[in-house]
């Protein structure tokens, strides 16, 4: 998605500013036009007017020559001159001119007689020898030099009803008149002319039609004009600057403290803080961005104090998180983080890594047997005993219950076993008798060292570890194992694919089991008393062992649903009478399905077989240790039903008499590793003695593991009550012929 | 003489006719216009008076009218008085000449021809108020009155009062000389009869022709002198004492040859401002006197 690109604030200035910029050229440019318009409008005016003050000059003028002709006409010595004509010239030449009547602008006057008939003069060539009467309307004649008005007036009558006596007639200039005689305002005066084309003489009324001028300078509309136009470049001007001033302004005051305060953001953003935005207002500070400014300081330094109390809870979260807090070594989580940096760590490296897995054995008994305090106890002595052998930098994790990882670098195969074996002499060392424990205190310890450094091969660390701790755990395993590939064959059924769907599936479906039976041989009767059923998981051909079972189970923490499914098959083979009545059966529980609440409800669908048969139920002493109260009430339970109940296993672990003791079982059968030690005479001793002790306590024995003949002569001879091992029968299933076990009376069962 | 007396007859009745038309009322001015014998037509202003008063005919001075201050007041006062007053302006060879004519201009009238106007007007008054009229000059006009009467000893008139007379020729407040008038004889014994360029009066640029300056210049002081001893009517000179123009001893010389002289004291020559009463004094005071005689 494109991220939407906002404009800055100085966008929206340069806009504004550039708003009010065009906003103010177009006022201004209207404005402009305004003026050109009034300025036209002003000179329009001004011709009109021009052309009006002409004409109404040149009326004037032409009233002042028509007047002039008529006080002419009036003037009694014209009258004089109509009665004695013979001294007209004389009175032309030298009275005319002189008398004051006529002025200056008068170039030549004329008397005619009624007729129309000028006077006899002497010179007169500016006017007619005779005019037709009436008189014509007064014209004006072309000039050589300009223009002249030409009038003739009839000389009044004496009486109203008398034609006019005679006539006058007036040339008289009047350019200069009209110059002279007039204020013009729009006129320049010099400019007056006259242009009559090709007439040479028009009437005197139309002359302004004839007239040509130049508008005078209008110093006051140029004035007007000049301060408008001024006035609107300076009013533009005034208010361009006035505007890139507020721009300017704008920027500094808003847009540049902004910047300024964002930039303080960024830095802040990039920078591990300790930053403090100075004064940002320069020398014209505003108290908002100031405000902003303390803000943002005061805002950074509670963000510091906050940041610095966060960094503090969160090493302390961290070291919460990330350790463990019974051990105070590095938890689950620390440990998977490690893991997921190791890849990267160890590529840079060419040394070897190894992976140690530790794990407290039979913790679980310590823990019920102890309490947990003494289990906890017993706990951080282990953790601190590991992580003291470690080297620095090395890490000890908790990843369980009773479970501790190490990963190790530059540490090979004997170095691997070197630290596994101080380890254990360390905690060996230890006395745990401090916190009540008188047992010894043994962890198992699995290792795995890859040599190739690279990301498959450490992956595979743990997974080997795993294999390893899984054979260290065995029964007579060294406590110290390393992974090899042949470790791995062993372990494969409890990693393969298919063998834990086959398993899932048996679990949850009860498909593939089949019981096998192997008979429990009454030593004194030398029959099988009855079978032990053990359990086979069919899955296309293949028959999957308790050796790839139960891990798997036990790891998925499968045991009761595995006990469900077999009880389920064993109650269908017993009602559908596949195992024949009187077939004694003894059916392994594991320890969550004794401790199970449900057990006793469960096994009420098999109180009915117990009519005709013997149903011995057999319990590891691990599992009852775990929560061996529960167990106890439970098995108490069952044995009231009619059960049997045999301790399996006895002496593969703790072994406890005090146990056994308190424990409501019939039967203790001895482990195949306690049998084995009856071949080494040194140690006969000490199983001949359990044997009677157990005996004498009232409990029936039985021998596993017999596969000798030796065996079978030994343990007979120790006082077995029952024998059992491939020398006698092995597990078979119920499809190959069995051999009929004996019926056991009722009361307590006595395989 | 004769036919041009009938022909002025004719046209006086005519005249008379044309203007009077109705009898005007008394006391009231009206316009007279009369045809004299040049042609011209000449206007005048009458006040009819009272029947049994006097008839008096005013006439103005050299190139003036009958509007002339002096004159006019004069008129109006005596028509005031009841007299039967005309007084006209002489045309000076121009038709209805209503504004006095300046010096420059050019002058074609004369002394007879003036003469002839004021015969026209004494007639016309004559025959108006059916009276012998009293003849009032002022300054030259009592020269043209004393022109007409020196040339009519049969003329009706009653009486004439002279007003600050004076006389043409060389004198202390004329511009003429004797040179003037030889070279208006030298023209006219050449026979040149044009304009030319003179002195008259009180004019020092006056064009006329020779024998009209000549009709003027020749009433001189001599002449004038003989005239009022040949004239057969009654005469009354009134003249202000500090009139500058007339010789105030020649004209009390005048005592002498009969005439009735009277010197009012401190006016001038137009009697003007708180003079006009005094005029006016004098001459009811003639015209009484000689009315009750």
């Amino acid at each position: 998605m494109t991220r939407t690109r906002i404009p800055s604030i100085t966008h929206y200035a340069l806009l504004l500013a550039a708003l009010a910029l065009v906003t103010l050229a177009g006022f201004g440019l209207y404005t402009w036009y305004q003026v050109d318009q009034l300025r036209e409008e002003v000179r329009d005016n001004g011709r009109e007017a021009a052309r009006q003050e002409l004409a109404s000059a040149l009326d004037h003028v032409r009233t002042q020559a028509t007047q002039q002709a008529s006080r002419f006409a009036r003037w009694e010595e014209v009258r004089q001159q109509l009665g004695t004509p013979q001294y007209y010239a004389y009175w032309k030449n030298h009275r005319m001119h002189q008398a004051a009547i006529l002025a200056d602008r008068v170039v030549d006057a004329r008397i005619y007689d009624r007729d129309g008939v000028a006077l006899p003069d002497s010179d007169a060539i500016h006017l007619p020898g005779a005019i037709e009467p009436p008189p014509p309307a007064p014209r004006a004649v072309r000039g050589d030099s300009e223009p002249s008005l030409l009038i003739i007036e009839a000389i009044p009558a004496l009486t109203a009803t008398d034609p006019p006596p005679g006539y006058v007639g007036l040339k008289s200039q009047f350019l200069d008149s009209l110059r002279e005689g007039h204020v013009f305002r729009y006129i320049n005066p010099e400019s007056i002319r006259f242009d009559f084309g090709e007439q040479h003489a028009i009437p005197a009324t139309e002359l302004i039609r004839y007239a040509q001028f130049d508008l005078r300078p209008n110093p006051m509309a140029d004035q007007v004009e000049e301060l408008l136009s001024g006035a609107v470049i300076n009013l533009g001007a005034i208010l361009g600057v006035i505007t890139l001033a507020l721009f300017a302004t704008l920027v500094y005051l808003i847009v540049r403290p902004l910047h300024h305060i964002s930039g303080h953001i960024d830095r802040l953003r990039q920078s591990s803080g300790g930053l403090v935005l100075e004064r940002v207002g320069g020398v014209l500070p505003i108290a908002e961005t100031e405000k902003i400014r303390e803000s943002l300081n005061s805002y950074q330094a509670r963000l510091m104090d906050v940041h610095s109390s966060l960094e503090e809870k969160n090493r302390e979260f961290w070291r919460i998180a990330h350790h463990d807090a019974l051990t105070g070594v590095r938890n689950r989580r620390a440990f998977e983080e490690s893991w997921d940096t190791l890849p990267r760590l160890a590529t840079r490296h060419t040394y070897p890594v190894c992976f140690a897995l530790f794990d407290i054995n039979h913790f679980k008994a310590i823990n019920d047997s102890y309490g947990h305090q003494v289990g906890d106890a017993v706990l951080q002595a282990v953790a601190r005993d590991i992580d003291e052998v470690l080297r620095d930098g090395e890490h000890l994790f908790r990843i369980g219950g009773d479970e501790f990882a190490a990963i190790l670098l530059d540490c090979d195969r004997s170095g691997a076993r070197s630290l596994g074996e101080r380890c254990l002499e360390r905690i060996r060392h230890t006395d745990f008798t401090q916190f009540g424990v008188r047992e010894p205190i043994k962890v198992s310890i699995g290792m795995a060292v890859a040599t190739d450094n690279d990301e498959q091969s450490l992956l595979t660390l743990q997974w080997q570890a795993d294999v390893a701790m899984y054979k260290a755990k065995r029964p007579g395993s060294p406590q110290v194992v390393i992974f090899t590939p042949e470790l791995a064959k062993d372990a494969q059924g409890l990693y393969s694919n298919w063998v834990n769907n086959a398993v899932y599936d048996a679990v949850t479906q009860g498909t593939g089991i089949r019981m096998s039976y192997q008979p429990v041989i009454a030593l004194d009767e030398g029959h099988p008393s009855y079978f032990e059923t053990l359990l086979r998981i069919e899955h296309q051909d293949e028959v999957i062992g308790p050796a790839d079972i139960f891990p798997i189970v036990e790891a998925r923490r499968l045991e009761v649903d595995l006990d469900r499914a077999i009880l389920n098959r064993l109650l269908r083979d017993l009602r559908s009478s596949q195992i024949p009545a009187g077939f004694g059966i003894s059916i392994n529980l594991s320890g969550p399905t004794v401790v199970n609440a449900g057990i006793t409800q469960w096994m009420e669908a098999f109180v009915p077989f117990l009519q005709d048969r013997q149903i011995i139920l057999e319990v590891t002493e691990t599992a009852l240790i775990t929560e061996i109260g529960q167990a106890t009430e439970n098995l108490q339970k069952l044995r009231r039903q009619g059960f049997l109940v045999a301790l399996d296993d006895f002496g593969s672990g703790y072994s406890s008499l005090r146990y056994l003791a308190s424990m409501p079982v019939d039967t203790v059968k001895f482990d195949i590793s306690l049998i084995r030690t009856l071949d080494n005479p040194d140690q006969h001793q000490i199983v001949e003695s359990l044997v009677q002790m157990i005996s004498d306590a009232g409990y029936t024995t039985v021998a596993e593991g017999i596969e000798t003949a030796e065996q079978l002569t030994r343990v007979r001879n120790l006082g077995f009550n029952f024998a059992q091992g491939y020398y006698l029968g092995p597990p078979v299933p119920l499809s190959q012929r069995l051999p009929p076990a004996l019926h056991s009376p009722s009361g307590r069962a006595r395989p | 003489m004769s036919g041009w007396f009938l022909r002025s007859a004719v046209a006086v009745t005519s005249i008379i006719m044309l203007s009077l038309g109705p009898v005007a009322a008394s006391g009231e001015e009206v316009s007279v216009t009369l045809e004299m014998p040049s042609g011209h037509s000449a206007e005048a202003a009458y006040w009819a008076g009272e029947p049994d008063m006097p008839a008096i005919l005013i006439q103005h001075g050299f190139l003036q009218t009958h509007h002339f201050p002096t004159v006019r007041r004069l008129a109006s006062a005596l028509a005031d008085s009841g007299f039967n007053v005309l007084t006209h302006s002489l045309t000076l060879g121009i038709n209805q000449r209503t504004a006095s004519l300046p010096c420059e201009a050019v002058h074609t009238h004369s002394m007879p021809k003036t003469r002839e106007e004021i015969a026209t007007w004494i007639d016309w008054l004559h025959t108006r108020t059916g009276q012998e009229p009293v003849l009032i000059g002022h300054s030259a006009g009592s020269v043209n009155l004393l022109d007409y009467l020196a040339h009519s000893p049969e003329a009706p008139v009653r009486h004439a009062i002279f007003i600050s007379v004076t006389f043409f020729g060389h004198g202390e407040a004329a511009f003429e000389s004797p040179e003037h008038a030889a070279r208006a004889r030298a023209d006219l014994a050449r026979n040149d009869s044009g304009l030319a360029e003179y002195a008259l009066g009180f004019c020092r640029q006056y064009v006329t022709t020779p024998t009209a300056y000549l009709s003027y210049y020749d009433w001189d002081k001599q002449r004038t002198d003989r005239a009022f001893q040949t004239i057969n009517t009654p005469s009354t000179l009134i003249a202000g004492s500090a009139d500058d123009r007339i010789d105030l001893e020649w004209i009390e010389t005048l005592r002498q040859h009969g005439a009735e002289v009277r010197i009012v004291d401190g006016a001038n020559h137009f009697f003007d401002q708180m003079h006009e009463f005094d005029l006016l004094d004098e001459i009811e005071w003639a015209l009484h006197r000689h009315q009750a005689q």
